[in-house]
């Protein structure tokens, strides 16, 4: 049952978050298939090869698993952290040719990005990506996986992406970008991100940001709730499973948030259950308007097993199961959104519900009751939801919820930027860097697309926010 | 023996192809059940057909159905579950799919994958016609709000009506439940309707809020799931798609049964005689959890004084109904002195008081299955107050003596009346409500459907809706 997506990682955040996702996309189909048999859902991600790198024959469920490929490419401009890859646990799911790499790095500048690199490796990456897309028996989508503040996700990323719209131009693009931090060392990440921003906004499908300081908060959220239950349950118990407080660095508990939103988007895709959401489907119920494509998510449910990676240990979520109602109570709280941001606080346009797992639609249509009134919704979507529900639950939890809201305080978190470039933009500071390779015009445009996309956010909260007009209704005949 | 007219089905999208499945089991299921080897004989000949007995298998049910879907993980599973589990299964050539899904998108349904859909399943449709000594027309599955029951299915059926001009079509369409399941599901529904009015013989409309009310309300299910849905709708389509006899009512009282209905979809033509009016909902009672049957005992009498008053006051379900709504005085049939004695006092109409409304029908079918039928007085369902003035014969009786669904008696009421209105009113505003803010309409308008064709959707709806009004005022 081919459905493929074909993943790009871009640069090292791009590739860090995107071998996590490797990492426990793996575990999760492993857990699924005590066989060891090539499932159909597996071919969303990889591919099923003999010794040669030759595809075997077409996922039916029976063919043992010989050798897996990750349909993926891996870019960035450095060789450390590709290098890394390749040496890790999961080096095995990537060949050589699924690999495009430089030397010199593209020192924090979108610019040498997008100008330089870009094209300098264009031939290759696209030949590349066709060579996966012709592995595809029914390509749906490219998920592009990077960061915007530094220079080879940025800039290499969102110059790809173009492409990708160029030639697949029926391939749906979903990119899940990690905005920079207030506090990000990268001076210069101000500038590298509303030019990606730009970028975004014409050339991608859908978009769901990610933020360092919103992971972050989650994960020390997460493991404090974990050690209350550990400590309430066993002491025993927690004496003996809880290693150092620390359980593997924070950067890796906040690749892992990331990857299992890309796992809980795509579950659906891959996974049966009885009312399946594909991602055409996302961007049909979740993009009211041209170039509002941006969506907010929040994770709960899944991400309980931060503590103690699949690899080893015991799972945490043993401690801390969420049932429907805090699951749905955590969904629309601020403090499991993936970027800083307060939905609830601010209208919303459209809202997607994916559930995996142990839920039954009674439970989900009384806490949508619930949890609606307390939210606000545009007046020409008074009650429009779009409902997923994947039987497959994610691992280690018997449920979780992700929710996908396109809400208008998007604007906010891109005015925060916006400010944020101003600020370096005014002093025209590092700009020297980029007009080596760009027009400062280029800049103005930017800033341009980026205004017009927070105007019609804004647009939105005056035009809609108030309540219910009675439509038009025809005057007929009979 | 007559040659019986066969029913073809065809399942679309995910609901269509669950629901298909459920309803060949439970067809199957309750034909087995009656323990009458003619009755089930009927219903397998016109459901199923018997593959060939070869040196090497014995022959196989296999239902007269075709499975479509826009990705593949439904239909394969529908399939696999039958051949499994269920003593019957499908034809493996009769299932197509594709990969990418219909995106709930209506235009990209009817207007980018249906004409593909179409050129796959035509022949599998004309096999199954072939196979088949006379056709009776053809079943579709499928729900409204998504991008392939509606989109998809709305083409196949115009394609339908193009192919076999004499067939009779029934569409069962299932709605979503109004809080939501898709957010353009309002667009879907109104797209879907209007156009499928046109080609269709008529439109049964089964909408999730009703079914689940009946699952939690009346059947107390806990865990009510689309599967638990899919039960209780299969088991109301039974009770008119089973073999029944015509029925007619006797002086002493009751009804007889007389000659068999051939052509199962043959009260579809009879409900939906005229064009403007095409949808039809669908009542049944008693529904009880499966616990309690074998202690109840119900007369006819009671059920369907109570199945009366569903369709008077549109109520999906025998619960709280407001017995105050009553038809106006007619001395003629003498009814209503009867049934004001039971609750209250009826208020003469008075300037100041104007009686609350009640649902005029075009025409209704009855169908009772169970014992007993001399006792079963349908006379009140022909109150001319019922239905508009030019419905003549507008009352069909069915039955059969064997019961349903474990329960002594069951009485269905597959209505052509205003309960449709209030659903297609909503459906409609709030569909109206999101034009107006043009959203979503960018990714209609990718696969051809303009302003123009929405705002002829819409009307076709108002008028459809004006219509079913007007039945009302013409009392």
């Amino acid at each position: 049952m081919p459905r493929e997506l074909i993943t790009l990682q871009v640069g090292q955040c791009g590739n860090q978050i995107g071998c996590k996702f490797w990492d426990l996309a793996l575990h999760e189909h492993a857990a699924n298939n005590a066989q060891a048999t090539f499932q159909p859902s597996m071919s969303t991600f990889f591919r099923n090869v003999d010794a040669g790198g030759r595809d075997v024959g077409m996922p039916t469920g029976t063919a043992p698993i010989q050798f897996l490929k990750a349909r993926a490419l891996l870019v960035d401009m450095e060789q450390g952290v590709l290098d890394q890859v390749m040496k890790g646990h999961i080096g095995e799911l990537f060949d050589g040719r699924q690999l495009i790499s430089d030397v010199s790095g593209a020192g924090n500048n979108w610019a040498r990005g997008f100008c330089h690199y870009g094209p300098k490796y264009h031939d290759t990456i696209m030949e590349k990506v066709r060579h996966a897309v012709e592995q595809c028996d029914s390509l749906q989508c490219f998920m592009l996986i990077h960061s915007l503040g530094g220079g080879t996700g940025s800039g290499v990323g969102t110059y790809v992406l173009q492409h990708l719209q160029d030639e697949f131009p029926n391939v749906y693009r979903f990119v899940t970008p990690v905005f920079p931090s207030e506090d990000d060392d990268v001076v210069t990440s101000p500038y590298n991100s509303i030019l990606s921003l730009a970028q975004l906004i014409d050339h991608a499908d859908c978009v769901l940001p990610l933020c360092n300081d919103a992971l972050s908060e989650i994960c020390a959220k997460v493991s404090t709730e974990e050690d209350k239950c550990r400590r309430s349950f066993s002491a025993s118990a927690a004496q003996k499973s809880a290693g150092p407080q620390e359980v593997g660095k924070p950067w890796e508990r906040m690749n892992m948030l990331a990857a299992q939103l890309l796992l809980d988007l795509t579950c659906s895709m891959r996974f049966e259950g009885p009312l399946n959401v594909d991602l055409n489907e996302v961007t049909m119920n979740m993009v009211p308007y041209p170039r509002m494509h941006f969506l907010i998510s929040s994770l709960t449910g899944s991400i309980m097993n931060l503590r103690d990676t699949p690899a080893g240990g015991q799972p945490a979520s043993h401690y801390y199961l969420r049932n429907m109602s805090q699951l749905f109570s955590d969904a629309f709280s601020r403090d499991y959104q993936l970027i800083t941001a307060d939905p609830k606080q601010d209208l919303y346009l459209a809202s997607a519900l994916l559930l995996r797992g142990d839920v039954d639609m009674a439970d989900i249509r009384q806490n949508l009751a619930r949890v609606q009134r307390g939210l606000r919704f545009v007046r020409w979507n008074p009650e429009g939801w779009k409902v997923g529900h994947c039987a497959v639950p994610p691992l280690n939890q018997p449920r979780s919820l992700l929710c996908i809201a396109n809400n208008c305080c998007i604007a906010d978190t891109f005015t925060e930027l916006r400010a944020r470039f101003m600020r370096l933009y005014k002093r025209k500071a590092h700009l020297h860097h980029y007009t080596e390779f760009v027009e400062q015009d280029h800049f103005e445009q930017s800033l341009r697309a980026v205004d017009d996309v927070i105007g019609l956010y804004d647009d939105a909260r005056t035009s809609y926010g108030g309540d219910m007009a009675p439509p038009k209704r025809l005057q007929v005949v009979c | 023996m007559a040659v019986r007219p066969v029913v073809a089905t065809v399942q679309l999208g995910q609901c269509g192809n669950q629901l298909g499945l459920e309803l060949h089991d439970t067809l199957l299921r309750e034909a087995a059940a009656s323990g009458d080897a003619a009755f089930l004989r009927d219903t397998q000949e016109t459901f199923f057909r018997t593959t060939e007995t070869t040196s090497s298998s014995q022959g196989k049910l296999v239902a007269r159905a075709v499975l479509v879907d826009t990705e593949p993980k439904v239909v394969e599973g529908v399939m696999e579950t039958a051949r499994r589990s269920k003593g019957w299964q499908y034809d493996a050539r009769n299932a197509y799919h594709q990969q990418g899904g219909a995106a709930n998108n209506w235009s990209f349904g009817y207007k980018h994958l249906g004409p593909t859909v179409w050129s796959n399943v035509a022949d599998m449709i004309r096999r199954e016609f072939e196979a088949a000594d006379m056709v009776g027309g053809v079943l579709l599955l499928g729900s409204l709000a998504g991008g392939t029951g509606s989109g998809v299915g709305t083409y196949v059926t115009e394609m339908l009506r193009s192919e076999y001009r004499k067939s009779l079509l029934l569409n069962g369409v299932v709605w979503p439940y109004s809080t939501g399941e898709v957010i353009v599901q309002n667009y879907n529904v109104c797209l879907s309707l209007s156009h499928v009015m046109q080609d269709t013989d008529g439109v049964i409309m089964i909408e999730n809020d009703h079914i689940h009310d009946i699952c939690t309300k009346l059947l107390h299910i806990n865990h009510v799931t689309f599967s638990s849905m899919n039960s209780v709708i299969s088991q109301h389509l039974a009770n008119i798609l089973l073999p029944s006899n015509r029925a007619v009512s006797v002086p002493l009282g009751g009804v007889s049964l007389t000659e068999p209905i051939r052509n199962f979809l043959d009260p579809v033509a009879h409900l939906c005689c005229h064009p403007s009016y095409k949808f039809l909902t669908l009542k049944t009672i008693p529904q009880m959890p499966s616990n309690t049957l074998a202690f109840c005992s119900n007369t006819w009498p009671s059920l369907l004084k109570h199945l009366r008053q569903m369709l008077i006051v549109n109520a999906h379900i025998d619960e709280a109904m407001d017995w105050s709504v009553q038809l106006p005085a007619d001395r003629e049939s003498g009814i209503l002195t009867r049934m004001s004695s039971r609750v209250g006092a009826r208020q003469p109409p008075t300037p100041q008081y104007q009686p609350p409304h009640h649902i005029v029908s075009v025409s209704n079918m009855l169908v009772l299955r169970g014992g007993q039928l001399s006792t079963a007085d349908t006379v009140p369902f022909t109150h001319r107050a019922l239905y508009a003035p030019w419905s003549f014969s507008p009352l069909l009786v069915s039955g059969n003596h064997w019961p349903l669904g474990g329960c002594d008696k069951t009485a269905a009421l597959l209505s052509n009346s205003q309960a449709v209105a209030p659903s297609i009113d909503r459906v409609l505003s709030k569909a109206l409500l999101m034009y107006d803010a043009k959203a979503y309409v960018h990714h209609y308008a990718t696969h051809g459907i303009d302003d123009e064709a929405f705002t002829n959707a819409f009307m076709a709806l108002e008028q459809a809706l004006a219509h079913y009004k007007e039945l009302s005022g013409s009392t």
